[in-house]
């Protein structure tokens, strides 16, 4: 008997038994995270070696387990490694490495695993708060720092938000469809005759809770404020997992509707043209605010936003041509690995006091620890988008998919904020390597774990960047779910 | 058709509260007030899903319901959590406080 479902499972017993281990042995820090490590690891290994070539149902169609999905569970687990094992000392000196980190974030995992699997609107829901809840707790775990409850607050406020938009708009989709499976949702839009606007509504709405999830400009403000207040770990978790698991979604429900059909048509025209502006929006703001921050958890946010930009240009042209969006897979695979890379590097930062991370911690940083600045120096050269690094071609197949989609305008505009946010990353670089440490300079000091993590990751972010055959190969093979 | 309720009456009816609990969330600064807020949001979309279901004539929405319901209690209790460490720190639950983010 075959269980397609099988590391899922391993992922949700692993967490019961994370929980109960640290019940039984109170008081000591390390049974938590070897079991949360453990897990993962078994995670990412049934994950990727039992991959399937179709589509297989489970649940009465309500999961979809694929290469897609199973891949996506790989890839969080082994972010999910990275982040145990290189954030470990950070936690530390935080003062919040503590067992229930562990649960929170394995069913942070969970949830997102299992929301990139969801084919129901209301498994979508209920896997977007099991992802969210453990998030916003995350996001305040610094309890008795007022930032950090600032940061909590404030995700606590937009996501309940978000999930009550969500919701509407999934009860009008059901309004007009009398259904919430997507796939019975995709049957509807083959043969539904008459008026489409309860449904136009519901879709649009359930999209920009999404696009909130995903911080597009305009639904952007939250995200700086929450990316500067949470914990180092954190923000790297939120940047990586919730934020790839959000995209898969997207994609997941711009295809619920046949746009084949000729009564789609002017639908999807509308969509497209909404997608456009918030694509220009976003590659705008986020670059350019991008250069004016000097904290680097700020940097961090609005160059995700501008990743958010480049994303969202794969999807749009995706929306035409469903076989474009490998794409996305290809920017979320790159984007996931460096900046999970840059938050390890992060972590490792000793600021002075209750000051962020600033820009200015950095200067001088080459001839105080030369080796970590090569690896600060890989992870900012791919964000920039240089060659030889995976940042390069993952903006390389979204531009060539857009070209091929006719969005060739876009590609332009998208290229030129390339340019521009160029500057903001090696800014950095400049500062570590050209100028002396000032005086004020926070000291950087990892563990060695941390040092030989950043090290891998520098290492598969150069590697895919010099020969990204494979990887490309394969998720042009992935099946194309609707 | 006299005395009956109309689905699509509901609908208007959950769309207003949805409305109220949206500008409650946007105007008022008191955290507690701004979590009753959200609960309203979704148990207005609990009375659009019921709405639906009797339209449809289908079970479907009012199975929804009961998943919203407890993900609705799960998340005031995690945001309650949040509050309550926020006023340890702050002594107070008003927003006006938490401006110490900025750009």
């Amino acid at each position: 008997m075959s269980l397609p479902i099988l590391p899922w499972l391993v992922l949700s017993i692993g967490l019961l038994a994370t929980i109960l281990i640290s019940v039984v042995r109170v008081g000591t820090k390390r049974p938590a995270q070897i079991f949360a490590l453990l897990t993962l690891l078994a995670t990412f290994f049934y994950s990727v070696t039992t991959v399937p070539s179709g589509v297989e149902n489970v649940f009465n169609g309500a999961f979809e387990v694929s290469a897609l999905t199973q891949v996506g569970l790989a890839l969080f687990s082994l972010i999910g490694c990275i982040f145990v094992l290189g954030t470990s000392r950070y936690l530390t000196k935080e003062g919040i490495h503590i067992s229930d980190y562990y649960h929170l974030m394995l069913l942070m995992i969970l949830g997102a695993a299992v929301m990139i699997g969801s084919k129901d609107l209301i498994s979508i829901f209920i896997a977007l708060e099991v992802m969210s809840l453990p998030a916003y707790t995350l996001a305040g775990f610094r309890r008795h720092d007022a930032r950090s409850n600032e940061a909590g607050i404030k995700y606590f406020v937009m996501g309940g938000a978000i999930g009550a938009v969500f919701l509407l708009g999934a009860a009008f989709i059901f309004g007009a469809t009398g259904s919430v499976s997507i796939d019975k949702i995709f049957e509807w839009s083959k043969v539904a005759q008459g008026d489409f606007t309860l449904f136009y509504i519901g879709h649009l709405l359930v999209l920009i809770a999404f696009l909130f999830k995903v911080a597009a400009v305009p639904f952007h403000f939250w995200k700086p404020d929450v990316y500067e207040g949470s914990p180092i770990a954190v923000t790297g978790m939120m940047a990586t997992v919730i934020s790839a698991a959000s995209f898969i979604v997207i994609s997941r429900l711009i295809g619920i509707v046949d746009f084949g059909r000729i009564e789609w048509g002017a639908y999807a025209a509308q969509l497209k043209q909404v997608v456009r502006v918030i694509v220009v929006m976003s590659l705008v703001v986020g670059s350019a605010v991008l250069l004016t921050q000097s904290n680097l958890k700020r940097m961090l946010a609005y160059s995700s936003i501008s990743h958010t930009g480049y994303l969202l240009l794969g999807i749009l042209s995706s929306i035409s041509h469903p076989q474009e969006i490998f794409s996305v897979w290809m920017y979320l695979f790159g984007y996931c690995l460096m900046t999970s890379g840059l938050f390890v590097l992060l972590s490792q930062s000793e600021p002075k006091a209750d000051m962020g991370v600033e820009l200015i911690d950095l200067t001088g940083l080459m001839k105080r620890s030369p080796y970590t600045t090569c690896l600060w120096i890989v992870f900012l050269f791919s964000m920039a988008g240089i060659p030889f690094t995976v940042g390069f071609f993952s903006k390389y197949f979204v531009f060539l998919s857009s070209v091929s989609a006719g969005e060739t305008a876009f590609v332009v505009i998208a290229a030129v904020c390339a340019v521009v946010s160029a500057y903001a990353y090696i800014r950095p670089v400049a500062l570590m390597v050209m100028r002396d440490a000032d005086p004020s300079a926070s000291n950087w000091k990892g563990s060695p774990v941390s040092t030989v993590v950043a090290t891998v990751s520098a290492l598969a972010v150069i590697y895919f960047g010099v020969l990204p055959g494979t990887i490309v190969q394969f998720l042009k093979g992935v099946p194309i779910g609707h | 058709m006299n005395g009956e309720i109309q689905p699509m009456m509901m609908v208007v009816v959950a769309l207003i509260v949805f409305g109220i609990g949206l500008f409650g969330l946007l105007i008022r600064k008191n955290l507690l007030i701004m979590l009753m807020c959200i609960e309203l949001m979704l148990n207005s979309v609990n009375l659009c899903f019921v709405a639906f279901s009797k339209m449809h004539q289908s079970v479907l929405g009012d199975l929804t319901v009961l998943f919203v319901m407890t993900v609705a209690a799960a998340e005031s209790a995690v945001g309650l959590g949040l509050v309550i460490a926020m006023f340890r720190t702050l002594k107070s639950v008003d927003t006006d406080q938490i401006q110490i983010l900025r750009d």
